[in-house]
């Protein structure tokens, strides 16, 4: 890949690997489409995408980076590589890529560049439990090649049926090399009911909220 | 400020976790399922597997829905059982069961065609 040399600051690809990993079920049903934001101490991000097929989805990325002033405009591949399924519990493994344009959006900025990620993630959930893990590599060219990693653990307080409110209590953990403070952990809420699924956390390193939105049609 | 929400979020937490599950009363028979049957549709309860959301329950819902032989369908989480009622005089055969709940992301575990309660 090309790259330019337009970027100042190497942390762009961790800020959007920490989206991408927090995402729920990535890979929806044939023929159905997703909307997912999500914002935390420092970018607000959107991906639509749709699922080719019960294993594949494409989809269109936007990231805001308010601290760095830029913008991330892209798309991404999720590849279900496995199902796991049981009774009361299931499990998936899954492989992404995605590809697109960083923009500087600071006053007097106009720089972009290519860049390209790639990871995996995993999550095992029954009615009760949830557990998740993500990794993600990130290659801007020389402006920056980074890493980073993410687990999720949350537990229902109580199990819903069907079109019910459920509601789950999470802690999630960042794993950043590159940070000057590479662990950060974010206690979240998750509220889900239908098709609709809201999160609200506060980052008790950053202090600083953390809210997420995913809407499925 | 951030100890005491780490504290609450801790203790919240741990006592969920132990907790008992409580499961809300739900409707024994939904009712667009009884209307579909007494209208002549064939009541079908396929056992699922992987049903743990909303999502899930979703995805299974809209797959099915969209199929013509197909009146209503409805997952229920607690029952893991996909309630599917036919329109009247259609016919929904096991493997385009299977094939749809594939296409949905699922995989079905068993396909009762006789259910004692005759829905849910």
């Amino acid at each position: 890949m090309k790259c330019k040399l337009y970027i100042t600051t190497s942390s762009i690809a961790s800020l959007m690997a920490f989206a991408v990993l927090a995402e729920a079920r990535p890979v929806s049903y044939q023929g159905g489409w997703t909307l997912i934001e999500e914002s935390d101490w420092q970018t607000t991000s959107g991906l639509v995408h749709y699922t080719l097929d019960p294993k594949i989805s494409l989809g269109a990325r936007v990231e805001l980076d308010h601290e760095n002033d830029t913008a991330f405009y892209g798309g991404q591949a999720t590849y279900l590589v496995k199902r796991w399924f049981g009774k009361d519990h299931q499990a998936n493994l899954y492989a992404f890529t995605g590809a697109g344009i960083i923009e500087e959006t600071g006053s007097g900025q106009n720089g972009s560049d290519e860049a390209a990620f790639i990871g995996a993630m995993a999550d095992w959930e029954t009615r009760r439990w949830f557990v998740s893990y993500g990794i993600r590599g990130f290659d801007g060219g020389d402006i920056d090649k980074s890493f980073m990693q993410m687990g999720r653990v949350g537990v229902a307080p109580y199990v819903a049926n069907t079109n019910a409110l459920h509601t789950w209590l999470m802690l999630q953990v960042h794993h950043r090399p590159d940070n000057a403070e590479p662990l950060s952990v974010t206690p979240l809420v998750r509220f889900f009911k239908g098709a609709a699924l809201v999160e609200a956390g506060y980052n008790i390193n950053t202090e600083s909220p953390l809210l997420n939105f995913t809407y499925r049609f | 400020m951030k100890y005491f929400i780490t504290f609450i979020f801790a203790a919240a937490f741990t006592i969920t976790a132990f907790a008992e599950d409580v499961t809300p009363a739900m409707l024994a028979n939904r009712p667009e399922l009884t209307k579909a049957v007494a209208a002549g549709g064939e009541p079908i309860a396929v056992d699922v597997l992987g049903a743990v959301c909303d999502f899930c329950a979703m995805a299974m819902k809209k797959t099915m829905g969209k199929h013509d032989a197909v009146a209503v369908a409805y997952v229920d989480l607690d029952t893991k059982v996909l309630s599917v009622v036919t329109k009247p005089g259609a016919e929904l055969d096991d493997a385009t069961i299977k094939k749809l709940i594939k296409k949905a992301g699922y995989k079905v575990a068993a396909i009762n065609r006789s259910p004692k309660t005759g829905i849910k």
